[in-house]
């Protein structure tokens, strides 16, 4: 009996530790696409905006005004 | 009768509160850097940086590139109300915002991209500037992939807090990891612990 309530002790032991793991990946993975380094993937992706710039084609943002402080003389 | 008129002090023309219009950077000013063009311009080129007029107080360390084909999601409206917070946030780098059809034209080129747009290129100049190395530095955010406007706000309010705070830091990449991704033994437990970024 004693055999028994250990096996399943276990059982559920490495279920638990695998669902851990599984939930930890699955959690990491979704950080990595959400917050992606730049990689051999994204070479491309940035020689491309690089001839972006090169040929003016891109405009910087700027806000379109902005309050000053009160000025004083 | 006598008037009793004191002429106004013509000082007070120039105060009080001012709507002050900054000039809209041209295309043509773009300044090119004149560094050594490279044999292998995929991984060599140096980033191109535009002058600024805050450049000279604030050096620019990061270079922003907003991809946005124009899905109407709530990520998208989030990043376009906000882009201003950003900027500021950011001591004015320089930041480009690419149009739609700029947009669709690289995400045609790379599809690996499409549904995660809008999303916000970060190039890390100085990492490129430090290391002497080939390679790219910097990283993105994939803010399409978040459904919720709070979340998208949160995630976005993290990164620029996160860019901010790093700016000075010799190996940002390497922040990254330890930092956004959770990697190694304390992240395991953070991610576990249940952050707001696992509530994505």
């Amino acid at each position: 009996m004693n055999q028994v309530s250990e096996a399943i002790t276990s059982v559920f032991g490495i279920v638990l530790l695998a669902a851990i793991g599984y939930e930890l990946r699955r959690r990491r993975k979704r950080l990595r696409e959400l917050y992606n380094v730049l990689d051999h993937d994204d070479v491309a992706v940035i020689a491309d905006l690089d001839t972006l710039l090169k040929e003016g084609s891109l405009k910087q943002y700027v806000p379109e005004f902005e309050f000053s402080e009160v000025v004083s003389r | 009768m006598t008037e009793n008129k004191t002429p106004k002090p013509a000082a007070s023309k120039g105060r009080g509160r001012i709507l002050k219009t900054r000039p809209r950077a041209e295309a043509e000013s773009l300044e090119t850097s004149t560094a050594s063009t490279t044999q292998e311009p995929l991984k060599t080129a140096p980033p191109v940086v535009a002058k600024t007029e805050e450049s000279n107080a604030h050096p620019a360390r990061f270079q922003f590139f907003l991809i946005d084909s124009g899905w109407d999601g709530a990520a998208a409206r989030v990043i376009r109300q906000n882009l201003r917070m950003i900027t500021q946030l950011q001591n004015h780098d320089p930041f480009y915002v690419l149009t739609r059809s700029q947009s669709n034209e690289i995400l045609r080129k790379h599809p690996h991209l499409i549904g995660k747009d809008p999303i916000l290129l970060v190039r890390d100049i100085h990492g490129a500037r430090a290391t002497g190395d080939s390679q790219y530095h910097g990283f993105h955010l994939n803010l399409g992939i978040i459904q919720k406007p709070e979340q998208a706000l949160e995630v976005l309010q993290t990164f620029v807090n996160f860019l901010a705070v790093h700016r000075r830091s010799a190996d940002i990449d390497q922040i990254v990891r330890q930092k956004l991704h959770r990697d190694g033994l304390e992240g395991a437990v953070e991610v576990l612990r249940g952050g707001s970024e696992a509530l994505i």
